[in-house]
């Protein structure tokens, strides 16, 4: 438990912080992952109309950000926010993400999950933009006696 | 679905029944939708609900002596899922009939099919509906259905029908006809431009599924390049399959018009061509599209190259196939007819997902199963060359 630079308060889910809670504010129901994307798609939705103009439009989505993040738990919230970044411009990713940081709307801590998380495979792009992922082959009634080429990753 | 009625007589395409003033046909949300956009006001002049009835809707009946209506619109793959099940109606029933309507592009693909008894436009017209015995429509089945993000489709629709447990797996690939007509032009375009080895034998030829009906389900332009390209350095000719409609990737294929490749796109003018060119092939590799389904009711080895969701949901059931599967984190995302993703290249417009695929192993993959189910005494498995 702890507070980060703006003053939220970031508790762990599961220990009946605010998180725990639904965003309709009925206690004991967590927001499901549509209530929660929603609402990201909706912030997004003014964030690409915003981050252009630097500055105080990144001041004012700053506030509705940490907003939303103290609703939804820090986790999601960081998932979330690369794909945010990602619909916005994604050669602007790192520097929206070290922004927010600088706002103080975000721990450092909690941008360097995120990109721990965007490592570990969670999400499809990582903050270099490499691709996440593999390909498989599946046969489907074939010669048993078939060999598997070198490099194929079988199912 | 609702029913309508129109104020005059109305065309829906050439060398069908018009449309009867009057007369009543049912039609599906999205067919309404673009009779409403593209017909003059006034020409729908009446809409009503459409009333299923329930003692006719068919769910696995006895139809001996019977007719069944069946209909959906399409995509071509769509159909070929649902034939299975008229097979097995014919193979059950004495004397059943079967009147089957799809949109007029897609009645090509069903018309030599050897377990329909009669063809019939849409929209529906309801007398047929109320002269069936039984009638059984698909619109949505998959498009609409959380269960075909885990269902092979040829499941789905086998349920639809009432004969889950009934079609036995070898006879749950899709049934065609072939037009003889376009198949006697089909085969002297492949004997003409077929090559022999040095040791006078037939080279093989693969097909490439050149488009699916929507970018994000097809093989990006350079993968398909790049597999001319290592088909032809291993000696293998390629055949380009598909319709008019694909001239515009026809025309970014450097290799196009390579002698060891055959461009039957652009001798396509309907399915019927498509399905006789596809009976000619020694294998296909290709998208979640038509010609893959085609190519499996041949029982060519066929390689499927999948993204959005899983090759098992189509490709399960047939025999000497295998499926590529991109699965980046975002997978399965089950997109399946939109434009674009989230990951879509903002120039291209290709998804992610297709640009994950390796052009030289699906090669490989086709050229095992070549080998490997060829009935013909073959040579070891070509060593791929370097391009």
């Amino acid at each position: 438990m702890g507070m980060n630079k703006k003053g939220f308060q970031v508790i762990p889910r599961g220990q009946g912080g605010p998180h725990d809670q639904g965003n309709s504010g009925s206690p004991g129901r967590a927001p499901t992952n549509d209530e929660r994307f929603h609402a990201l798609e909706e912030f997004a939705n003014e964030a690409m109309q915003i981050i252009n103009n630097q500055g105080e439009g990144l001041k004012q989505m700053g506030g509705r950000l940490g907003e939303i993040m103290f609703k939804m738990g820090k986790l999601d919230e960081v998932v979330q926010l690369q794909r945010i970044a990602l619909r916005v411009q994604r050669d602007r990713q790192n520097a929206f993400m070290r922004t927010l940081v600088e706002l103080g709307t975000i721990d450092e801590e909690i941008l360097q999950a995120g990109f721990d998380i965007v490592e570990n495979r969670i999400l499809p792009i990582t903050s270099e933009g490499r691709v996440n992922g593999s390909v498989y082959v599946s046969r489907y009634n074939t010669p048993t006696e078939m060999p598997v080429p070198q490099g194929v990753n079988r199912t | 679905m609702r029913l309508i009625t129109f104020s005059k007589d109305v065309k829906m395409d050439d060398g069908m029944e018009p449309c009867r003033k009057g007369k009543r046909y049912i039609v599906s949300d999205g067919m309404f939708q673009q009779f409403k956009e593209n017909f003059a006001d006034g020409t729908i002049d009446g809409v009503f609900p459409f009333q299923e009835v329930p003692e006719k809707r068919y769910n696995g009946q006895d139809l001996t002596g019977k007719t069944l209506l069946v209909w959906r619109t399409g995509g071509m793959g769509d159909l070929c899922f649902i034939t299975p099940n008229l097979r097995y109606i014919k193979e059950t029933y004495k004397d059943s009939k079967i009147h089957f309507g799809c949109g007029p592009r897609f009645r090509y693909g069903v018309m030599h099919h050897p377990n329909i008894d009669k063809l019939v436009p849409l929209p529906i017209d309801y007398e047929l509906l109320e002269k069936a015995d039984y009638y059984l429509m698909f619109e949505g089945i998959i498009e609409n259905n959380e269960q075909a993000k885990h269902t092979n489709a040829y499941d789905l629709f086998e349920a639809a029908f009432g004969f889950t447990g009934k079609i036995s797996l070898e006879k749950k690939r899709p049934v065609l006809g072939i037009s003889p007509d376009h198949l006697k032009v089909a085969k002297k375009m492949f004997s003409d431009f077929r090559k022999k080895d040095a040791d006078g034998q037939d080279i093989p030829i693969i097909g490439i599924g050149l488009k699916a009906s929507h970018i994000i389900r097809s093989i990006i332009p350079p993968h398909i390049h790049q597999m001319m390209g290592i088909l032809i350095q291993n000696g293998v000719m390629v055949a380009l399959i598909g319709g008019q409609e694909d001239k515009d990737i026809g025309n970014m294929l450097p290799l196009a018009g390579h002698p060891m490749v055959l461009q039957c796109y652009k001798h396509s003018k309907d399915y019927r061509d498509t399905i006789a060119h596809i009976s000619q092939l020694d294998g296909l590799i290709g998208p979640d599209s038509s010609p893959i389904h085609m190519a499996a009711a041949f029982e060519k080895p066929v390689v499927g190259v999948y993204g959005p969701f899983p090759s098992a949901l189509r490709m399960k059931y047939y025999k000497n196939a295998s499926g590529f599967d991109a699965k980046p984190m975002c997978s399965p995302c089950f997109l399946h007819g939109i434009e674009t993703c989230d990951y879509s290249d903002s120039h291209s417009k290709e998804p992610m997902c297709q640009h994950m695929h390796n052009p030289e192993l699906i090669v490989k993959e086709m050229l095992l199963l070549l080998h490997y189910t060829s009935t013909q005494a073959s040579p070891q498995p070509m060593a791929l060359k370097q391009l």
